[in-house]
């Protein structure tokens, strides 16, 4: 079964990025089949050292770096997002295939299930 | 003299566009939690965002730029206890 997650929401505001992270994580025992994308704004939970305790939120930042120890190794990310917003693609937190916005649909149409957060 | 809050990522709602225009003459922006990340990138509302900036209106709370792992140059950055006298310099708030 192939699922796919989408991040498509910022980091700290709401708990959509720490909901999706567990569901990642729980979903990794069932299949071995899991993509996890990350696009729009979606991508700023990717952007390095943050410090959400300025803001008194958990720094959920470190668990994404359990990707590889649940064998989660199909982390898409949107190219055009991460420009758009200033972001540099090459410096995220954990290893990425970037992808252009055409590439990124086709990937999405592969699978079986998607939930996005 | 009114305080306009925004709060949203002009990425994906449409509030900072909106309010731009409704800004009086000495009226003050203050960007929190995810509109911070208006003044990390250049887009269609930065020239009226560093306009108001040269003019000492347009304020950024640090804390939400720390917490997403980002800075900026454009806007004068304030903490919590900024936040505070900012509401208190103005007759009121309004948030977007």
């Amino acid at each position: 079964m192939k699922i796919a997650i989408i991040n498509t929401q910022m980091p700290h505001g709401m708990a959509d990025a720490r909901e999706s992270l567990d569901a990642a994580l729980a979903l990794s025992g069932f299949t071995e089949n899991l993509s996890v994308f990350f696009l729009d704004d979606g991508v700023y939970q990717l952007v390095e050292n943050q410090q959400p305790q300025s803001i008194l939120q958990r720094h959920i930042q470190p668990t994404f770096k359990l990707f590889d120890l649940y064998d989660i190794e199909t982390v898409y990310v949107c190219e055009q997002s991460c420009l758009l917003r200033g972001i540099d693609p090459k410096r995220l937190c954990i290893p990425v295939q970037l992808l252009q916005p055409q590439q990124l649909s086709e990937k999405l149409h592969q699978q079986q299930q998607i939930i996005r957060f | 003299m009114i305080l306009h809050t925004v709060k949203h990522s002009p990425f994906n709602h449409k509030s900072l566009e909106q309010v731009l225009p409704r800004l009086g003459q000495d009226d003050y922006l203050l960007l929190i939690e995810n509109s911070v990340v208006a003044v990390t990138v250049t887009h269609e509302l930065s020239e009226a965002l560093n306009e108001l900036a040269l003019q000492q209106r347009l304020f950024v709370l640090e804390p939400d730029l720390l917490a997403r792992g980002l800075s900026s140059s454009v806007g004068n950055l304030v903490d919590y206890k900024g936040f505070v006298s900012l509401v208190e310099k103005t007759d009121t708030t309004i948030s977007w």
